[in-house]
């Protein structure tokens, strides 16, 4: 790998790997203008909203490990993701925090909202409300309204009102724009080059790195990241290893998708939370795929409540088209030999879309893999085993189709 | 516990209820009248318990309930088959036992009714406000026949009332809705029509109420074994003329027998509430508990199916009261909210203790139980049960274990009689314990 983009993808990945060190540097938010700290849940929490009342907007993911704390409030079987986060509050971890916001997604998220509102000492809570059905009459209002809402919570919280926060909207929502249009770029060379100019386990740091930072700090070293990565011209050269999409919820460790890398594999795109659902849109009808993209800078709640009902959805949403779509048009467009589906255990909205899914990318002639990530890892010894296994079998249908006398895509 | 229960110390244990025999019949002729639906080509809609019927019924449209053909499956003990046929097409155990077990008999097309599954949707129907879950079983079983679903997002109420934009969003939903009915079916949906529904859903309301409110002599007229089993006609067949003709057969039933100080437990040691879905596969541990003098006399579940009731006031705006009903349901709704329910069926019934099914199943309703129970213990002073089972899929559920665990909780009920109720305590089967 070129040197400075090995120093610049390593210099994110610190950040995200000692997030904690560099959350705690308050200095470094009041210095950039902050009046504190907010964790959001979720790719539909708007972070434009949370920038604009002048709070450091932190994504809120679970750190990999055994849970404690959270036994008491929900039982084993919720969403091992929804444990994890909720158990990390109740051991104090975001006690620096102001305050966090829930978006409407999934039952077991709802329910460790309303642990956190009881249990976890924060001056801001805010569950927002929003469709679950996207094209229902009324959603953009519904959306925009909860956004209102939201806006004036976190007015309340910052000591402006929320004109204040609006007035701003538009210098955030152009920010967090550019951020998605970088990441949309990278996204797009990586999924697109013979040889990936970056791993899979390394752009979901340098992803991971996006919901941490200081935002404009953030956006300033993405786009030397891209540019650099522009510049390479990375095409063509040595024995690629075999090209795999993953697709699932919240992956919060890098070292998952190493794992599935260090099989023999490399990551080249993703249908993830903590990947293109966070900055990829498609418009309306526009059915996903080649048409997914970065979206537009909203001026107002109307315009951001579009832009939120319009990003690739998650399973939490109906209808699922685009989501479909896009992951198909994904795992195309990067020449993937298969896909592999990385569940949460007991996330049920991605369950129930796996075998769905899963028919979707046979009859595109991609095989599947199912594997389980439970309190943040996969099992090591036996998703090495699984992924060498699925890999042969991959490698064995490219030896049966080059016998036939071709490529098999 | 009370004088009532002494003069009924010598009384046997009442028997079935004699209503059984028309709910075997009501229930026999309402799916009977659904396949006779298909074969006449009469509009079929899949629906969900929480979606609002009423103007399904109003249109001639038949409604199937797959949530009650999976409990169905669990009651007679063939929804593990159903369940390992699911689990064979890629669905994770880990889902609702209910969605496998019906998603498993459609894939099959074979079910304990008549041989074959459910017959085929026209139209499925699927309402967001009592889980996610619903909404990815439905767009399931809508992929597996090509026909189009229909998706009443409700949103989530942590306090009620619900705020007016959320209304109005799911009140335009449901104009939406009318008009999918009416173009799928090609029918028109008449108001008054609709409105006499809304009367007859209400009028089958105040007669489950009146129906639950006799539990509240001692002993109790019913337990949950008699209640779980009659809630059948509220679910399925509310707003019809059967349901109310039904309720108040049951009602004159629970009134008589408690006028004349019958139960199916006349030595009433204690009185329970359950938290939670049946445990259909294993209905016949109520049984358990009778044998032990001990009763349920609320059910938060059976409770529930009351809060479809709608004034003569509000009838005058149908669908803003639907609207308003459908959006407050009780998986709908914030934990205060729920608690506040179970604490006032807790105090209505006078209850000496709270069963938690802590329902593998259904996360929706069993993930705020930890703080339901501290809310029981807190402000009740009751204790309180957790049995760990699921409300359909028998593999998850250790009967040995959970009838240790109630031995365990009813010595504590007993020691509680003794101390004047002094002592709070919390069971839980399985190891660890809520922070209670």
């Amino acid at each position: 790998m070129d040197e400075d983009i090995a120093r610049l993808v390593a210099e994110l990945t610190a950040v995200y790997e000692g997030r904690r060190a560099y959350l705690a540097g308050a200095a470094r938010f009041k210095a950039a203008g902050y009046r504190g700290t907010i964790g959001y849940f979720c790719t539909y929490a708007p972070e434009e909203l949370i920038l604009a009342a002048g709070f450091h907007p932190v994504r809120i993911v679970a750190e990999p490990g055994m849970v404690g704390p959270v036994d008491g409030h929900l039982q084993s079987f919720a969403c091992s993701f929804a444990r994890g986060c909720l158990d990390q509050a109740l051991r104090r971890v975001y006690e620096g925090f102001d305050g966090v916001v829930f978006p409407a997604t999934c039952d077991s998220l709802r329910t460790a909202a309303e642990v956190w509102r009881r249990h976890v000492p924060q001056r801001f809570f805010h569950f927002m409300n929003f469709p679950a059905r996207l094209d229902a009459p009324g959603a953009e209002a519904f959306a925009a309204r909860e956004m209102a809402d939201l806006a004036e919570a976190l007015g309340v919280a910052s000591g402006m009102d929320a004109a204040g926060v609006l007035a701003r909207l538009p210098g955030t929502a152009a920010l967090t724009a550019e951020i998605r249009g970088l990441l949309a770029r990278l996204w797009e060379l990586r999924l697109t080059r013979a040889r990936p100019p970056l791993t899979g386990a390394e752009a979901l740091s340098v992803f991971l790195a996006g919901v941490v930072m200081e935002r404009r700090e953030y956006r300033d070293q993405l786009a030397r990241l891209v540019a650099k990565v522009e510049a390479l011209g990375m095409d063509g050269t040595g024995t690629a290893p075999t090209r795999l999409v993953v697709t699932g919820g919240v992956i919060e460790d890098p070292a998952t998708i190493r794992l599935i890398e260090d099989a023999g594999a490399v990551v080249v795109g993703d249908d993830l939370c903590t990947g293109t659902r966070a900055f990829l849109t498609a418009g309306p009808g526009a059915g996903g795929g080649p048409s997914a993209g970065p979206g537009g800078v909203p001026a107002d709640l109307g315009g951001l409540a579009r832009l939120y009902l319009t990003k690739v959805p998650c399973p939490t949403k109906h209808p699922i088209d685009r989501r479909v779509e896009t992951l198909l048009d994904t795992a195309k467009r990067g020449r993937a030999a298969g896909v592999v589906f990385l569940l949460q255990k007991f996330c049920e909205t991605h369950a129930f879309d796996q075998p769905y899914l899963a028919s979707r990318l046979t009859a595109a002639g991609l095989p599947s893999l199912v594997l389980e990530v439970e309190q943040g890892r996969l099992t090591e010894g036996q998703a090495s085993t699984r992924l060498g296994a699925f890999l042969e079998m991959i490698a064995g249908r490219r030896e049966v189709a080059s016998g036939n006398g071709g490529e098999q895509r | 516990m009370t004088a009532d229960r002494t003069a009924a110390a010598a009384v046997k244990p009442a028997g079935r209820l004699k209503v059984d025999a028309d709910l075997k019949r009501l229930m026999g002729k309402y799916y009977s009248g659904v396949f006779w639906a298909h074969r006449l080509r009469r509009p079929i809609a899949w629906i969900t318990s929480g979606a609002p019927v009423e103007p399904l019924y109003a249109m001639g449209i038949t409604p199937v309930y797959p949530e009650n053909y999976g409990a169905i499956l669990g009651a007679r003990k063939v929804s593990a088959e159903f369940c390992e046929i699911a689990e064979g097409a890629g669905y994770s155990r880990d889902l609702c036992s209910y969605a496998r077990g019906s998603i498993g008999s459609m894939m099959a097309d074979r079910g304990p009714l008549n041989g074959h599954g459910l017959p085929a949707p026209d139209l499925l129907i699927c309402a967001k406000n009592i889980c996610n879950v619903v909404v990815k079983w439905w767009e399931v079983m809508a992929r597996h026949y090509h026909k189009p679903l229909f998706v009443l997002d409700v949103p989530y109420v942590p306090e009620e009332p619900a705020k007016p934009h959320q209304l109005d969003f799911v009140r335009g939903q449901l104009d939406e809705m009318i008009a999918f009915l009416e173009k799928h079916t090609r029918r028109r949906l008449s108001h008054p029509r609709l409105v006499r529904v809304l009367e007859n859903s209400t009028a089958t309301v105040a007669l489950w109420e009146e129906v639950q409110g006799y539990r509240r002599a001692s002993p109790s007229p019913a337990s949950a074994l008699d209640m779980f089993t009659n809630m059948a006609p509220i679910v399925t067949l509310r707003g019809t003329d059967e349901a109310v003709g039904y309720y108040r057969k049951l009602a004159a039933e629970l009134k008589g027998r408690a006028e004349r100080h019958e139960g199916p437990v006349p030595d009433e040691r204690y009185r329970l509430v359950w938290d939670n879905i049946a445990i259909w596969h294993n209905l016949r541990l109520m049984k358990y508990f009778h044998e032990r003098g001990a009763v349920f006399v609320g059910e938060s579940y059976t409770n529930a199916w009351g809060e479809y009731t709608f004034s003569p006031d509000e009838l005058k705006d149908p669908i803003g009261a639907m609207a308003r009903q459908y959006s407050g349901v009780l998986l709908n709704v914030g934990p205060e909210v729920r608690l506040a329910r179970l604490l006032k069926m807790g105090r209505d019934y006078r209850a000496d203790g709270v069963v938690f099914h802590s329902n593998r199943s259904c996360k929706t309703y069993s993930l705020s139980q930890y703080f339901l129970a501290r809310g029981v213990q807190d402000r009740l002073g009751l204790p309180t049960l957790f049995i760990e089972a699921d409300m359909a899929d028998p593999r998850a559920y250790a009967d040995a274990v959970a009838k240790t665990r109630i031995d365990a909780f009813l010595e504590i009920l007993e020691g509680r009689r003794g101390a004047g109720g002094a002592t709070v305590d919390s069971t839980r089967t399985g190891g660890g314990g809520p922070a209670c």
